[in-house]
This record gives structure tokens, C-alpha cells and sequence, in this order.
């Protein structure tokens, strides 16, 4: 059964991303509201695949590789839902998420004994997830805001969001390669849902060129004090959680390595984020900063969110490597 | 100055610190771990930063204090639970203790003292402790059938397995022949190992007219300990229990549970109850020792012997009785419990070894390899149970087994190897744990090898079998565990420390850690030992920061747009 809710988050996330997609070059108000349908769908279904797993295996589903992607497809919906609203990018960063989990459908190992804290896992791991689908929906909103300026400002975001598509498609095909763990190949059923979960990332290529050239002809995002305010929201959303959950994180490792901070790549890369983050919040709240200069430190925060993410517990050891 | 005391109570310099900090720690972050704690995190020059970090973070506080509004109230409240983990840190750092007990601490040994973390210090505790016990839990090994079907999608079934388990699932029988703590070639595990435990023998088979039938790798096993560990997830204790041979001779144990009758006796502890019980060695008495699992002495005698290969009597002749023990699951490890002067104590022998069965092109025969060690000789037999009858192998000389004229012959032994049954699909991964398993279902029949991570796709039907988690000392552990006695104040009293569950005694907290003995590769208890005056003040300041990081994004929120 769990495996039907994946299936279905999948397809609808899918769908949501065709929709935003069309949505945004016709400005058609009618796709973008069956878009969001889609996407409510996709995330309930998410949901519904995270319930049913806990209470299979009795601790939160986050210490393996579906669990996660699901998990953080969920979070990017919901911020999503709650303060963006528009365009294909984050429809399309879940869809490729819960794609993965679709192909990682296998069995999670068991985490370390040094980890098995399910309450500690659970608050942790989720709410550091929250946090950086909400650095994520902020980068998607800051690259409209940014195309929207025009000028370098356009060419560098359609830029960076050309090299995060294809870094997502690499980071998938990584995956997929090294199949580590217990991975599952995908059955012949599921083959249409890896070729289009494939063209739909591959598309992402595309995304930003096109949306370059549309906001030339049509105001399709909606006003720049709108998109400002969903980074802003989405910031402060990724703040939260995100120092939350570093909190928890350091009570969760006072309790079972008898220290609150072990100076570990990935603490230490995970509040650089945070205090970039802050950063943003500072310049926007407190000095007023605004346009194009806000909207790149966003980017960066999420850049950096994402080198917490997936590389900094390559870096040297510590304890966040039991997923790598 | 009041241009100064304003930089200096404004955010700035706290920003700029605590960007330092974590610059300096992410260039850190791609020392090595030892480099990186001596150089950077541990040295003095950090510490300092960390302070100037610290007292930016209090001089903003106060401005904040005096400048009190609803919109500040949130970063006050931050502000305050910085203040509480900075000092919290700062008490720990002038009074506090951070060391380990990292050398393997040994059962039964008292020890008072532990090693200062980063230095040789060894600092002195208010109390004395000693280890009685350290154990490892592990996640049992599972087998998941998989199915992706139209109207359900991904359906997913796990079955805790081991040697022998026999599961059902949609028409089929799937049967675990053997279980590989690591899957690898014969010769590969030569290699790997300096003693290796187990003996194997390639024998091969031939029917009546001399064709080679069957050739393939029988497993033995030399003389082990005399003791067999019940796995865990399979006894009636938490921590499972060991059954021990103790030993036929006339001295008594001094805990009998009740008279036994003259003759043969075999003696039983069970390690956890901690009680040893006295069994009547009389062929065909069963016995439970436990509620799951029985004893049944299959025969005895009071002569047995070790033969070398040259059918020399290694003598002396000595009493001994040949032991079934039945586990919950119907599996049954027979051994040859015997008893000799010359040593002093009872020793345990592995009767038979693994058992295969020759089906193909000729008559079913079960042979049983049995293999024994003295010294450096060898002697190697199939046991036949249809006419139990014993034949000794001989190289390149093939021996009758069969009224049909089937005969086997000893192509190769080793004697130092660790048996893997070499009937490996090709391309699977070697050096991971895996599991054989018979598949029998509506459509066919066949015996397949699963590697841990590996799937195997059923062919024909759209659904995989994965085996999960590993069978051994060498990873998936789920618990560790340290029973302790604990000599505080002329009393002792015993303890327990497991992971996640550290022990507080007065102001410090000991807790579980482990290495691994590089050359058995087995786990030995360490302890990790804190001493953190200012801990509550840290996990208060941790409690008020995260209430001040949410009364300042609330706010912030509820303002809507920048001022």
C-alpha cells in the first residue's frame, strides 16, 4: 500500500510541474489552481507514504534514502502551498524528489545504535528538512524576483538555475549509478515514471531560459513586493526550523555522545547556513535591503544549504556519515 | 566613544565573530578530525575567539535590555539564552572534565580512574567501577519480499530469517539453507584470515560407471570452544544465554538442582540465569533447558576415540556423549560432548558438519563432512545416515557410498580455510554478508545466493527478494550494553550503561562507547566519561534560544514587511 502512496505523490508532483509550467507561460489562472491541487495531492499522498512506513518499522522513516526524499518533497510542497504559490521550479524539485524515492523504494538499513533515538531522529532530522525546503523555495522565489529585474541579474539566475538543474540531474544519476545500500532497480511497471520522472528534470534545463525570455512579454510572477515577501516568508520559515533543529540536535547529542557540539563538518557547515540565513533576515528586517541584493544572498543561503546536505559529511568523518 | 559603544553593542561585531568562528571551522572542516581538534578547535587562539564571540553576543544583549520593545522582545529572549549557553560553556570549561576509559576495559578488573581527553592525564574518580558483562545486540538478518503490483503499488513483507527459517509468501517457499557473515571465496578467506576456524574439502562424486557426477565443496569444522552461543533474537532472555559444557568427571558441581542417577552426566549453565543444571547423559532423554529450547542425548559411550589419518589411535579412550540441541525453530547442532583426564576439563567436538544432499543424476545420498584436528593431522569423513555408517575420504581415491555404485573421492582439503559454498551467481558482490535461499513456487524450483543490497528479481513474476541487514560482529548492532559494578563509598552496586542511556553518578556521566580488537575484529567496551558543571545552564540557554529564535521569526512575521 505504502508503495501506492509513493506512486501517486510521484505522478501528482509530476503533473503539479506540468501545470506551474503551463501556467506560467499562458498566465492561465485555471492550470495554476489545478497545479496547486496537484501538488496537495502529491504532498498528502508523501504523507500518507511517511505514516504508513513509521508504522511499519516503528521509528520515523529518515534514516534511509526514500524516506528522505519523500520526506523533503513533503516540506518543499508545504512551503510551497503556504508562501510561493507560483512557478515550476519547486513542483519540480519535489517531483524529482519523490521520483527518487520511487527508485530507492527499498528497505532502509537500520540507523547506528549510536543514533537510535527515535524521538531525537525524528524532531532532528525533520526539522532540519524543514529548514532547507524552506532555503529552497526561497532560492526558487529569489531566481523569479531576480529574472524579473532583467539585466545581469536575469542572465546570472537563469544561470544558476540552468547549474542547479543539472546538478540535481547528477546528483539523480549519481544515485542511480552507485544503487548503494539497499536499493532496488526499478520493476518494468515503473519504467514510464523513471523516463518521464528523467525529462522532467531534464526540462529543468530549460525552465529558466524560457521563463527568462516570457518575463520580457508578460508579468507572469505577479508583483516584486509578492515575490519579495515569499523569500521573506520562506526565509523565515527556514530560519526557524533549521535553528530548531540544530537545537534539538545539540540536546539529541548531549544525551547520547555527552556533548552539546563536536565541532562535525556537517554542525558546523549547518550553522554557517543558519547564520547566513540570519544574515538575510538582518539586511532585509533591520537595514532594509531589498531587490536583487536580498534576493542573491537567498541564493547563496541555499547554495550553501545544499553543500550541507550533500557534501559536508564527505568533508572529514564525523557523525552525520552513516547516510553517505 | 559613544560611536564605539554603539559598534560595540550593535550586531555587527557578533556577526563578524561568529563568522570568523565558523570560517576558521569550516577550513577546519577539511582538516584531518586529529589535525583539525589539536590545531584549531582545541587551541587557545580559538578559545579566544570564541570568547570575543561571546561578549559581542552579551554587549548586544545589554543594548537590547535597555531598548526594550515587543519587536525586541524575541531577540532579548535569544540574546538571554545565548548568555545562559556561553556561560554554561564557560563554567565547563574552567571546571569541567572531558576523558575516556579508551583502553578495553577488561571484565572483572577495578578501575578508578580515566584518561583526560587529548592528553595522558589520567584523572582520579570519587568512585571505583568494574565491567562484568559487555554485550551486542544485533538486528537479526531479514529477508524482504518486494512486489510492485497494478492495484497496489509497492507491496513490502519482511521475515526475520536464519539458517534453516522456512517463510511463505504468495505461492512460494522460500527456505534459508545458510547464512554468510561475509560472502567470499575459499581462497579468499584463506588470505584473509592468519587462523581461520573452519576446515572444507572438495570432494566429487561419480556414479557406477566412474562419470563425474557432482563436485562441490563440503564444510567442516575443527575443534571449538565448549560453548554454544544462542543467538539473541531467538532466546527466551534479552541478551541470550550460553549453553556450556562443563565437564563428566566425578567431581560435582556445587549447585545441583536435583539428584541425578549414576552414569554418564552432562553438565549445563546457563549463563544468564546463572544457574547450572545437571543432565542424566542416557541415550534418548530429552531434556528442556529453557522454553524454547531442548536437549536430547542422542548416544553415549565411554570410549570414544580420536583416530589420525593413519588410523592410529590417538588415545587416551575417554567418555563422551553425542548432544542434539534443538532449537525454536526446529533447527538441531549435534555435538560430541567428551570428557578427557589429560586435559583437565571437557572438551566439545562438532560431530558433523554441514550436510548437503546429492540429488542429481543419482540416488539421494546425505553426506556429512566431519573433519577433526590434532595437532597438524587430519582426518576426513562422510557420514551416510541411511546405512550410518561413517566412510573416510581418501585424495584421488574414490570410496563406495552407494549399493548402486555411487563413490566420492577427496579432490582437495584445506584445512585452514573458511568455508563459503562456492555456488555464488555470478556478479554478485563478494565480501558482504548474504544468505542462500531455496525458492520453490508454483513454476520452478532453484537455489539462489543473496548478497546483502543485491536484488534478485524473480523472473517471470515482478517482484525481488532483498536480504537486509548483516548476520555478525560486523556491523548492524543494535544496542550495546555495559552491566557494571559500581563501588561508591565502601558500597557497591550494580549498573547498567547502554547507548543512549548513559549513567550519572554525583556530577559526572559515564557513557557507552566502543572499539573494535583490529585483529579478532570484535567489539570491547569503552566508556566515554564527562564531568559538566554548567550542563543544565547549557540545555536551559539551548530551551531559551529556541524560544527567542521563535518569538523573533513570529514577530518578524506577523510585521509582515520590513520596517
Amino acid at each position: 500500500m505504502s508503495g501506492l502512496f509513493l506512486d501517486v505523490a510521484f505522478w501528482a508532483c509530476a503533473a503539479s510541474a506540468v501545470l506551474h509550467v503551463l501556467a506560467s507561460a499562458g498566465r492561465r489562472r485555471l492550470l495554476g489552481a489545478m497545479g496547486l491541487l496537484a501538488l496537495i495531492v502529491g504532498a498528502a499522498a508523501g504523507a500518507a507514504f511517511l505514516g504508513r512506513e513509521w508504522a511499519d518499522i516503528h521509528r520515523p522513516p529518515l534514516a534511509g534514502r526514500a524516506g528522505l526524499a519523500v520526506a523533503f518533497s513533503f516540506a518543499l510542497a508545504v512551503f510551497h502551498l503556504l508562501f510561493l504559490r507560483r512557478g515550476p521550479v519547486v513542483p519540480l524539485l519535489a517531483a524529482a524528489g519523490m521520483g527518487l524515492a520511487v527508485l530507492f523504494a527499498a528497505p532502509a538499513e537500520p540507523p547506528p545504535p549510536l543514533l537510535g533515538s527515535a524521538r531525537w531522529m525524528g524532531v532532528h532530522v525533520g526539522l532540519c528538512l524543514l529548514g532547507h525546503a524552506g532555503f529552497a523555495v526561497a532560492f526558487a522565489a529569489a531566481l523569479g524576483r531576480l529574472v524579473r529585474a532583467g539585466g545581469t541579474h536575469a542572465v546570472c539566475a537563469a544561470a544558476t538555475g540552468t547549474l542547479a538543474a543539472t546538478l540535481l540531474v547528477a546528483v539523480g544519476a549519481a544515485l542511480l549509478a552507485t544503487r548503494s545500500g539497499a536499493a532496488v532497480l526499478p520493476p518494468a511497471s515503473s519504467l514510464p515514471g523513471m523516463v518521464a520522472g528523467s525529462a522532467f528534470a531534464l526540462a529543468g534545463l530549460l525552465v529558466w531560459p524560457v521563463r527568462w525570455g516570457v518575463s520580457r512579454r508578460v508579468a507572469f510572477e505577479g508583483e516584486d513586493a509578492g515575490m519579495d515577501r515569499a523569500v521573506d516568508r520562506s526565509m523565515l520559515g527556514g530560519v526557524l526550523a533549521l535553528g530548531l533543529g540544530i537545537l534539538a540536535g545539540a540536546l539529541w547529542a548531549h544525551e547520547t555522545w555527552g556533548s552539546f557540539w563536536r565541532w562535525d563538518p556537517k554542525e558546523i557547515w549547518a550553522a554557517f547556513t543558519w547564520l547566513l540565513a540570519v544574515f538575510y533576515l538582518h539586511a532585509r528586517f533591520a537595514r532594509g535591503w531589498s531587490g536583487p541584493r536580498a534576493a542573491w544572498i537567498a541564493v547563496a543561503t541555499f547554495g550553501m544549504a545544499t553543500f550541507t546536505f550533500l557534501g559536508a559529511g564527505s568533508l572529514r568523518g564525523g557523525m552525520h556519515r552513516f547516510l553517505e | 566613544m559613544r560611536s564605539v559603544w554603539r559598534f560595540l553593542t550593535s550586531p555587527r561585531p557578533g556577526f563578524a565573530l561568529a563568522g570568523a568562528v565558523l570560517a576558521v571551522s569550516a577550513f577546519a572542516s577539511f582538516l584531518r578530525p586529529e589535525i583539525a581538534d589539536e590545531k584549531v578547535h582545541r587551541a587557545k587562539w580559538f578559545a579566544g575567539l570564541l570568547a570575543a564571540m561571546s561578549t559581542a553576543v552579551v554587549l548586544s544583549a545589554v543594548k537590547r535590555l535597555v531598548t526594550l520593545s515587543v519587536r525586541t522582545l524575541g531577540l532579548l529572549v535569544a540574546h538571554v539564552g545565548a548568555l545562559l549557553l556561553a556561560t554554561g560553556a564557560w563554567i565547563d570549561f574552567r571546571s569541567g572534565a572531558h576523558g575516556s576509559i579508551d583502553a578495553p576495559v577488561t571484565p572483572g578488573e577495578v578501575y578508578d580512574g580515566y584518561r583526560l581527553r587529548g592528553g595522558r592525564t589520567v584523572e582520579k574518580l570519587p568512585f571505583q567501577y568494574s565491567l562484568e558483562t559487555f554485550s551486542v545486540e544485533l538486528h537479526p538478518p531479514r529477508l524482504w519480499v518486494l512486489e510492485r503490483t497494478r492495484d497496489e503499488g509497492l507491496r513490502k513483507e519482511q521475515y526475520a530469517v536464519r539458517q534453516g527459517s522456512r517463510v511463505s509468501s504468495r505461492g512460494y517457499v522460500f527456505t534459508v539453507e545458510e547464512t554468510f557473515g561475509t560472502l567470499r571465496t575459499v581462497e579468499e578467506a584463506r588470505e584473509a584470515s592468519a587462523k581461520p576456524p573452519h576446515a572444507a574439502a572438495l570432494v566429487r562424486l561419480r556414479d557406477a560407471r566412474g562419470a563425474v557426477v557432482r563436485e562441490t565443496w563440503l564444510g567442516g569444522a575443527g575443534a571449538g570452544a565448549a560453548s554454544v552461543l544462542v543467538p539473541p533474537e531467538e532466546s527466551s532472555s534479552p541478551r541470550g544465554f550460553r549453553l556450556s559444557y562443563l565437564g563428566c568427571g566425578p567431581e560435582e558441581p556445587p549447585d545441583l538442582e536435583a539428584p541425578v542417577p549414576d552414569g554418564p552426566r552432562l553438565f549445563v549453565r546457563l549463563r544468564d540465569a546463572g544457574v547450572t543444571r545437571v543432565l542424566p547423559a542416557v541415550a534418548g532423554a530429552a531434556v528442556f533447558v529453557s522454553d524454547r529450547y531442548s536437549l536430547r542425548v542422542e548416544s553415549t559411550t565411554f570410549d570414544f576415540q580420536r583416530r589420525a589419518e593413519s588410523d592410529e589411535v590417538l588415545a587416551p579412550v575417554d567418555p563422551a556423549a553425542c548432544v542434539v540441541i534443538a532449537g525454536p525453530s526446529g533447527d538441531e547442532q549435534r555435538w560430541v560432548f567428551a570428557n578427557h583426564d589429560d586435559h583437565g576439563h571437557g572438551q566439545k567436538y562438532p560431530e558433523v558438519g554441514m550436510t548437503y544432499l546429492f540429488p542429481e543424476g543419482g540416488p539421494p545420498v546425505e553426506a556429512r563432512l566431519f573433519t577433526m584436528r590434532d595437532g597438524e593431522v587430519y582426518r576426513h569423513e562422510v557420514y551416510l545416515p541411511a546405512t550410518r555408517t561413517r566412510v573416510v575420504l581418501a585424495l584421488d581415491r574414490p570410496v563406495p557410498l552407494h549399493p548402486s555404485g555411487h563413490a566420492m573421492e577427496l579432490v582437495r582439503f584445506l584445512p585452514d580455510a573458511v568455508v563459503s559454498r562456492r555456488e555464488v551467481d555470478a556478479g554478485s558482490r563478494l565480501q558482504r554478508p548474504a544468505a542462500r535461499v531455496r525458492i520453490e513456487g508454483p513454476e520452478r524450483r532453484e537455489t539462489v545466493t543473496l548478497v546483502v543490497g543485491e536484488p534478485h528479481l524473480l523472473k517471470g513474476r515482478d517482484f525481488f527478494l532483498v536480504y537486509a541487514y548483516r548476520d555478525g560482529f560486523e556491523g548492524d548492532i543494535r544496542e550495546f550494553e555495559s552491566r557494571m559494578r559500581i563501588v561508591e563509598g565502601g558500597e557497591a552496586r550494580p549498573e547498567t550503561i547502554s547507548v543512549n542511556r548513559p549513567l550519572s553518578i554525583g556530577e559526572f556521566r559515564i557513557h557507552q562507547d566502543v572499539s573494535k580488537e583490529p585483529e579478532s575484529g570484535k567489539w570491547q567496551s569503552t566508556f566515554r566519561v564527562v564531568k559538566e558543571p554548567g550542563a543544565r545552564l547549557e540545555t536551559a540557554g539551548i530551551l531559551v534560544l529556541a524560544a527567542g529564535l521563535f518569538l523573533s521569526v513570529a514577530t518578524l512575521f506577523l510585521a509582515g514587511r520590513p520596517s
